[in-house]
């Protein structure tokens, strides 16, 4: 199995209503470890299924495959469904170029660092 | 008619007639080469010499007569199906030999569809010269008016359609193993096995590539073998209605076929003209991956999207112009199953189950460009930078506030 870590961390928020993760992921996600770390994603989605508002920072992330950009589609659905927001921050280039031809910065911005990401999802 | 010259002039005046209006219902608005139709044809009706030349040789070597066989048989059904089967696989085998020759000698074929027409010119060649030789040569010396108009009638519509349906569908095959590397890989990317390309690689030990490309040409000629024997065989049993039957639905299949914007793509690589892609090859085969996985989840909307967006980056990549014209065919509805319904009157819309679409539709706010300059984003960062010395100066205070001992 490709090497790929999730780590969850909660970010402060003056809002009770919106629970803001910040979500890194780094190394490789691939059709070895996908759905096996997309479910960590689900678990939090399901846990608090309003107003949850996710950043992602891609910064270690170095390769996502076609199912991972699926799983990426599917979250951003759910968590807008329950009127909350993703962001990406810190993409490198592959994965942008990656997010681009796929469409999806139509839905989700990307940021260059986290301060902007937490701005734009929260303030903005 | 006792003078020959007079007779092989009126047999072959009539046949072209037919001939030249099949040509022009065909290529009115095509794009090909006057010129190039005329070569393909003249080499069409010159794909009967090396048949009448193996008919010839069974007077040497009466054992290889198709006729004797045929008696040998005992059940008259098979023993004419054989028959049938071995006239039609010599006549789609010279035809077929024909396209691959020319196109390896001038490069004719640059889409699926050159290859398609180039092989329906070949074949009214063909059906040309035996219109002329044996049927209305025959029938003009017997003098028997009646049957001559019935047999020009259904030889010039039906005859000439089922050679044009018989060697278009080798056409398409000859034209998809042309462009092997697209359509194998278009194939993949939604999943597809390839499992008789792969037996066909380990059997014979050659690269995929090759393996694909032959697999494909053999499929074409045996489809298109296996038609034209059915075809005869119902003929020879006096079942016209099957014959037209197979005739009409294979003929609409092809002019369908040759509608598909798919088709009418040039995927011949003008290396010296190929610009550099600003994707790197993992990137793209994820995109591609994506891209076939949403043809089979019938996304249409978002295959053309993200084709569109790829060929920005990539513009010679061929495969994504390939998948977005599939999927605007798909869009479109050219096939039969729509086609028939248009027909009817009862058209069914295809069904587009694409998910960015819809997404982007649903996405109601956006953040105003460049907004890391506004005022508001200034004042929360002040606030973040404040959050954070809080919990920095908390952290010292609960460090120091510690027991001293």
């Amino acid at each position: 199995m490709t090497d790929a870590h999730i780590t969850i961390e909660d970010i402060a928020s003056t809002d009770a209503q919106k629970h803001v993760k910040l979500v890194a992921i780094s190394g490789q996600l691939d059709e070895s470890n996908i759905d096996e770390k997309s479910q960590e994603i689900y678990t939090l989605i399901n846990q608090n299924p309003q107003g949850l508002f996710l950043i992602f920072d891609f910064e270690k992330l170095e390769y996502m495959n076609s199912k991972a950009i699926g799983y990426l589609t599917d979250w951003y659905g759910k968590v807008t469904e329950g009127g909350g927001k993703i962001g990406i921050a810190k993409a490198k280039q592959n994965i942008t170029d990656i997010l681009q031809v796929v469409g999806l910065t139509q839905l989700i911005s990307l940021y260059a660092n986290i301060d902007e990401a937490k701005f734009a999802v929260l303030g903005g | 008619m006792e003078n020959k010259y007079l007779l092989w002039t009126v047999a072959g005046s009539i046949a072209f007639i037919p001939a030249f209006m099949w040509m022009h219902f065909l290529f009115k608005k095509s794009e090909e080469k006057k010129s190039t139709l005329v070569v393909m044809f003249i080499l069409g009706i010159m794909t009967v010499i090396p048949l009448l030349l193996v008919q010839y040789s069974w007077k040497f070597f009466p054992q290889l007569n198709v006729g004797q066989i045929e008696q040998k048989i005992q059940n008259v059904y098979l023993g004419a199906t054989v028959m049938y089967l071995i006239f039609a696989m010599m006549e789609e085998v010279f035809k077929q030999w024909l396209l691959r020759f020319a196109d390896k000698k001038w490069l004719l074929v640059k889409s699926v569809n050159d290859s398609i027409k180039l092989s329906i010119v070949a074949a009214l060649g063909f059906s040309f010269a035996e219109n002329v030789y044996p049927y209305f040569v025959s029938l003009l010396q017997s003098g028997d008016i009646k049957s001559l108009i019935g047999a020009y009638f259904f030889r010039c519509l039906f005859t000439s359609a089922a050679h044009i349906f018989f060697s278009g569908i080798f056409g398409y095959y000859y034209g998809m193993s042309k462009f092997t590397s697209d359509y194998r890989d278009s194939e993949k990317s939604q999943g597809k096995k390839l499992y008789i390309t792969r037996f066909i690689c380990k059997i014979f030990q050659i690269p995929q590539d090759q393996a694909y490309r032959e697999q494909k040409i053999f499929q074409g000629l045996a489809i298109a073998m296996g038609l034209h024997a059915i075809y005869n065989t119902f003929l020879s049993f006096n079942k016209i209605i099957p014959a037209l039957i197979i005739v009409l639905i294979g003929f609409s299949y092809l002019m369908i076929l040759l509608r598909r914007s798919s088709g009418t793509l040039d995927l011949v690589t003008d290396i010296s003209t190929k610009t550099t892609s600003q994707i790197g090859e993992k990137e793209k085969d994820t995109v591609i991956e994506l891209i076939g996985q949403y043809m089979n989840e019938k996304k249409y909307k978002d295959v053309i999207g993200i084709c569109a967006r790829l060929l920005e980056k990539d513009p010679e990549n061929s495969l994504a112009k390939l998948m977005k014209a599939k999927a605007e065919d798909e869009m479109k509805g050219v096939d039969l199953y729509h086609e028939t319904t248009e027909i009817v009157g009862t058209r069914k819309e295809v069904e587009d189950k694409s998910t960015f679409e819809n997404l982007i539709a649903q996405k109601n706010k956006k953040l105003p460009e460049n907004f890391q300059n506004s005022p508001e984003y200034q004042k929360f960062l002040e606030q973040e930078k404040k959050k954070k010395d809080q919990a920095e100066t908390f952290k010292l205070d609960a460090g120091s506030g510690g027991p001293l001992i």
